[in-house]
């Protein structure tokens, strides 16, 4: 079963996208300086949550190996542990601003987010800046939680491996690419549910 | 229908969450401040009023739309992209804002909106004219009103104090709304009354030795220094702290601010004595008061004393 026929059947895929519906990331050493391999190139990228300076980021992330190593991993952060450390109270009037415009504007956004089934957290060092008193506060507490959590490693080392990220509660991770694994190739398709 | 035209999402000039979002770093921004700091209520008046615009853009973006002149911030306001050229959407003025929320939510009533108009017009005069226009208010004047206002547009939009304010100063906002909200405290404007009589009718030598006595305590005792609303009098207010300690390390001493929200008041020269917020808010004597205190810094990294309640430590036989 491809990506598109595995993305369908789990939930309903993200097709009002930019991009194209499935992504193809494969490890760069050098690219624009808006994205993360513009500014880490093979290095371990930081804990992030997917377009977290959109409105509303994506719910899901389905990454699905094509050609994996078993020393690349996805690291994966439990949101929760977060929420349990700063609080739902700082987080949820935590504002941030994205460091760009988008779409003609710059947009105030929370870092947790309630919604109809709990909260949409979101976090990313690089793209979002606080804009607000607690905004920065939060920013503060979040950094020094990092050092203190025990991420989860996940490899997609054998083609076909899949892996499924809330995207709203996990925040995600890449670790450094060596450099006879640049061919590592991951494909990606953003799902807006699951069934 | 053979084809139904879909309008696109809602600008930000008009969406809800983002006036909302804007409210609250506002509002966040003035609690940086002193609370009795005429900045503090000037960033207080920029965040009601988005926040009156957010209720309002919550009900229908279209509601803020500027119509006298043309329909074109209406048809934006809508979703879609007006033709016109150097466009600039234009919203209604605030003052409008309230009287549309007055007829549109049943809790928010004329008194709601003379506030609104009230305190946001202050803010359009310390921005706009010459006059100073939030210098010398106190804050017991405005702040109860201002909470309780709030309070009805957040739930008009599924929010509470605590989502906008966090706990602390919902806490402390939820004491203001009840104390102001207390008909009975009225009655000790009569004590003061009559306090006021007894002290006019004593002797003038006799009141000068009572306000000097007075004075001499009122340095002396632990508390925030009044003066009394019967005789004039220094006279204390003591409270509970409401906010976390801050402090600021200079020249070796460290300077440790809290703000206190006072519940008691007492004047020994006329004898008035008032117990609760919400008395001691009629009487004016409702503000909150900030509590300074200076450390050595080396006396205020100092381990406990394990017998702090003991006499000083004597060897002299």
């Amino acid at each position: 079963m491809d990506i598109v026929a595995l993305a369908n059947a789990l939930g309903q895929p993200l097709t009002q996208w930019e991009g194209r519906l499935v992504q193809d990331l494969v490890p760069r050493a050098t690219a624009t300086p808006n994205t993360y391999s513009g500014i880490y190139g093979l290095d371990r990228f930081p804990f992030h949550t997917d377009l977290a300076h959109w409105r509303l980021p994506p719910r899901y992330l389905l990454l699905r190996c094509v050609i994996g190593y078993a020393d690349v991993s996805t690291l994966l952060l439990d949101g929760q542990a977060i929420f349990d450390a700063v609080t739902l109270d700082i987080l949820t009037r935590a504002i941030f601003k994205p460091r760009r415009p988008r779409i003609g504007g710059i947009t105030l956004l929370r870092l947790c987010e309630p919604t109809d089934d709990g909260y949409c957290f979101r976090w990313d060092d690089v793209f979002l800046k606080p804009a607000s008193r607690i905004g920065d506060i939060a920013s503060q507490r979040i950094r020094e939680q990092f050092p203190k959590c025990q991420p989860l490693s996940i490899a997609l080392a054998q083609a076909s491996d899949t892996l499924l990220i809330d995207n709203w509660r996990m925040l995600h991770a890449r670790s450094p690419i060596p450099a006879e694994r640049v061919d590592r190739k991951i494909q990606r398709i953003y799902l807006e549910n699951l069934r | 229908m053979k084809r139904t035209v879909t309008p696109k999402a809602t600008p930000l000039s008009w969406d809800p969450e983002a006036l909302y979002l804007k409210a609250q770093r506002y509002v966040q921004h003035m609690s940086a401040l002193d609370s009795d700091d005429w900045e503090y209520a000037l960033w207080s008046g920029f965040s009601l009023e988005f926040l009156a615009r957010a209720a309002l853009a919550n009900v229908s973006p279209a509601l803020l739309a500027e119509t006298d002149k043309n329909w074109t911030s209406l048809y934006h306001a809508l979703g879609f992209t007006p033709t016109e050229e150097k466009f600039a959407p234009k919203s209604i003025a605030v003052s409008e804002v309230f009287k549309r929320l007055t007829a549109i939510l049943p809790d928010f009533t004329k008194e709601h909106e003379g506030f609104g108009i009230l305190h946001t017009g202050r803010r359009n005069a310390e921005l706009h004219t010459g006059e100073l226009a939030f210098d010398g208010i106190k804050a017991s004047v405005w702040q109860p009103r201002f909470y309780q206002t709030c309070e009805i547009l957040l739930s008009s939009i599924g929010t509470t104090l605590e989502d906008f304010f966090g706990e602390d100063e919902a806490k402390v906002a939820r004491e203001l709304i009840d104390a102001a909200a207390d008909e009975s405290a009225k009655a000790v404007k009569g004590e003061v009354e009559a306090h006021k009589k007894v002290w006019l009718a004593k002797g003038e030598q006799e009141r000068l030795k009572l306000s000097a006595q007075a004075s001499v305590w009122a340095t002396r005792q632990a508390g925030h220094r009044v003066y009394c609303p019967a005789c004039a009098s220094q006279a204390l207010v003591v409270g509970g702290p409401v906010s976390a300690p801050v402090q600021r390390l200079s020249d070796g001493e460290i300077t440790e601010t809290q703000e206190y929200l006072p519940n008691r008041f007492e004047c020994i020269a006329c004898g008035l004595k008032i117990l609760g917020l919400s008395r001691l808010t009629v009487v004016g004597l409702g503000d909150r008061y900030k509590k300074t205190q200076v450390y050595d810094a080396a006396e205020y990294y100092a381990p406990n004393d394990d017998y702090a309640g003991y006499e000083e430590d004597n060897n002299e036989p």
